[in-house]
Order: C-alpha cells, then structure tokens, then sequence
C-alpha cells in the first residue's frame, strides 16, 4: 500500500519510461482521469493539472509534488518505503492499514458535516425558502474554488456519501407506503397528471438541452 | 434495529441487482419494500420506524454538500455548459408547473389537491414552502414528491432509453427534473457526471420553482 495520488499534480511523460523530474519521484499512469486545471509547466513535460479521483490501477504515470502529497484510494507496487507497512506487530499493520483505508472517508464525511451545521445557520438568514444543505454545497464549491480546503480531504467522504445516497431516502420512501391510504383516494386523475408531467418534462427537457447545447456550439 | 434491516436490505438489494439487473431489485425500491412489508407485519408504528432511522435521513445534508465537491471537480463541464443547463431547467419548471396546474383544472380537481400537486418536480423541503401558501396539504405533497422520486429512481434509466439520450449530461439533467434527489442517486449510478448535472438541475429548479409556482397558480385559478 502506498499513499498515492489525489490532489497531486500529474505530469504527461511522452513515453512509457520512468522520468526523474527535479525533486519529483514519477510512477506510471495508465490512464487520466479527473484532471482539474491546465497549467504549463515545462516545455517537454507538460502539466495537465491535477489528479482529483482515480480508481484503484487507473494511474500509470504520475508525480508527486513532495513527499507529503497525500492521495488516497490507489493501491500499486511502488518502490518508496512504508514505514507502517514494513512493521513487524501484524495487529499494528492491520490496524494501520484500516485507519489508512477508512480515515478519508470518515474524515471526509466530518468535514461534509460541518458545512452542511454551518449551511443549516446560514440559510436561516436567506429570505426565501433554500435548504441548508444547498447553502453548504454552495459554502464547499467555493471553499474548494479558493483552495482553502484542498479537495483530497473531502474527496473520498463524497464519494462514499453519494453512493449511498439512495439508503438515506428509504426511510422517507417506506412512509408513502405506509400512507396507502391517501393513494387510494386521489383516483386515477392524479396518477394520469403524475405519468403524463413526470414523462413529458422528462423527454421535453432533454430535447431542449439538446437544442440549447447545439445552440451555443454554432458561433464557434 | 429497524435501522439495521434498512441498511441490510439496501446492500442485499444491490448484490441482488448486480447479479440480476430486474426492476424490482433496484436497492431503493427492494429496500423501501422490503422495510414497508417489515414494518407491517411487526406492527411498528411509522413515526418509530422513522425515528430509528433518524442517522440515515440526517446523512441527507451532508450527501447533498457533497454535490458541492463534484461540482468542483467537474466545473470546467458545467462551465461550458452553463447556459443550456440554466436555460432548461428553466423551461422544464416552467412546463412542469403549467402542465399539472392546466391539467388539474381539465380534471376539475379540487384547488386544494391541485395546489399540493404544484411543486411535483423538487426537493420535499422546498416542496412543502411552496405548495402550503397556496392552500395545500403538507402531506400529500411530500407523499406526491417522494413517489416521484422513487418512480424516477426506478425507471429514470428505462426512460433514458426511451427517449433515446445518448448524452450524460443530458439525461443527468432530465433526471433532476422530474425526480430530485431519489432519482440523483440513481444518476450517480449511472456515472458522475449524470449524477452531477441531476443534481444541479436539481436545486436550480428548486429554487426557480419557488417563484414561479405562485405566479402560475394565480393565473389558473
């Protein structure tokens, strides 16, 4: 296990051997993905910005920036030297290697916590109706937009949240079950306006997003 | 307790869907049966079963804060794409909101109802300030809302081939329209960049349909 790379900067090496670039140890990269900002760098070498998300065996060649880039959720061979990895106490390795796999997620999901309290404070002082957790996802945007927060700490608790996004609303989806009796005595009118609306704004706005997208693509 | 099936059952649902893709094994909808039945058949009250499940329902915030960090990673997209997704989920409130309100009066539905019915496309919370002032009934919107959001859920990929949406985005945006934040966990599934435009369509059309409700609903009725 290696402490690998979200939120660091990755460099395109035009070929598939091993560059020592300045201070920067390379790994290989097979393929990019969540690549953030351009910026130029080096006229060989050019930087294409940042790692923000991977999947375990997605990054082939990468740099990290210093020692102390941390990224999270990647696990490949690498040569750099584990200190906890290495420990002889099996429990402390295990142990280790939990709080190493878990700790972004957690630590992530606090943080998303904590913009979500400060969002509920918020929104009270917002004339209309908003939800808190709307101003806390504004709150985070430009939080990570300023860099203030750097993203690898969020990153993986969002990840997790929003895979289970759906669990979060089964207890709310059990209630209309329960409430079968309200159902029943809209009649058919209701589920005619439901199906009719639900199907219509459905195919109409992704014929208008079309539309729109070809619209804007023409000055060009 | 209660709490535990309705994690159980939401991971089984999915094992299940990974190894048979059926409607009916969609972890939504196999848990909110699932705990529905559950709940029955032990003759647990529903405000109990709610309240068990408080820690769920609470992560709901922070799952929508984390929208925030996807938007982050992929804001050079919706850069490009700002003003076509603004300029639909424009029109799709608008016609949402016109289309139940024309409907409901073809119908002859009771003003009550109808203006419970309003706010069909957004998020519970907003739902429920927006449909209130205009004489409708709290609970029958967020029952209305949520089964939206579970039939999105459920059909929105179904749907996606229907209308034949190649584009992600534009079928993430098409999601949030009718089926807020039930059908955004769906589009996540589908891939990230589906859930994120679901999402921002999502609040977008919260937020507008807060103004255009009212004014809607006056000119109808």
């Amino acid at each position: 296990m290696q402490r690998v790379a979200v939120g660091g900067q990755v460099l395109l090496v035009p070929d598939a051997k091993a560059h020592i670039f300045g201070a920067c140890r390379i790994w290989f990269v097979k393929r990019r993905v969540g690549i953030e900002k351009s910026q130029s760098f080096d006229p060989f070498h050019r930087v294409l910005g940042f790692v923000s998300f991977c999947k375990q065996g997605e990054l082939e060649f990468f740099v990290g920036m210093d020692f102390r880039t941390e990224i999270y959720g990647c696990r490949f061979p690498c040569p750099a030297k584990d200190p906890y990895l290495h420990h002889q106490n099996k429990m402390m390795k295990a142990f280790y290697l939990l709080v190493s796999k878990l700790w972004p997620g957690i630590g992530g999901i606090g943080i998303l916590a904590a913009f979500y309290f400060a969002g509920l404070g918020l929104a009270h002082l917002i004339p209309f109706p908003v939800p808190g957790s709307v101003v806390g996802m504004a709150m985070i945007f430009i939080a990570l937009q300023i860099r203030i927060l750097p993203l690898a700490w969020v990153d993986a608790g969002a990840v997790w949240l929003l895979s289970l996004l759906g669990l979060f609303y089964v207890p709310f989806g059990v209630g209309i079950v329960e409430s079968g009796s309200l159902i029943t005595a809209w009649g058919w009118p209701v589920f005619i306006i439901i199906m009719l609306t639900v199907l219509i704004v459905f195919g109409i706005s992704s014929k208008v997003f079309g539309y729109l997208i070809s619209r804007t693509k023409k000055p060009e | 307790m209660t709490i535990g099936i309705t994690i159980l059952l939401f991971f089984i649902g999915r094992r299940l869907y990974q190894a048979q893709p059926m409607i009916v094994f969609v972890p939504v909808f196999f848990a909110v049966v699932g705990c529905a039945l559950f709940v029955y058949f032990a003759d647990i009250p529903y405000d109990q079963y709610l309240d068990d499940n408080r820690p769920l329902t609470f992560f709901l915030g922070p799952a929508v804060v984390a929208l925030g960090v996807l938007l982050h990673k992929h804001i050079q997209s919706i850069k490009n794409h700002l003003f076509p997704l603004i300029g639909t989920v424009v029109v799709g409130s608008l016609l949402s909101v016109t289309m139940v309100a024309s409907l409901a009066v073809l119908l002859k539905l009771p003003s009550g109802l109808a203006a419970s019915l309003i706010p069909m496309g957004i998020t519970t919370p907003i739902a429920i300030e927006v449909s209130t002032p205009l004489g409708g009934d709290p609970s029958i919107t967020s029952v209305v809302v949520i089964m939206i959001g579970l039939l999105g859920n459920v059909m929105s990929p179904r749907w996606v081939r229907w209308f034949g949406i190649s584009c992600q985005a534009s079928a993430g945006i098409s999601i949030g329209m009718v089926s807020h934040g039930i059908g955004t966990a769906r589009a996540l599934q589908m891939s990230e960049t589906a859930g994120l435009y679901s999402g921002l369509a999502m609040c977008i059309n919260g937020v507008i349909t807060v103004f255009t409700a009212p004014l809607i609903w006056s000119m109808f009725f």
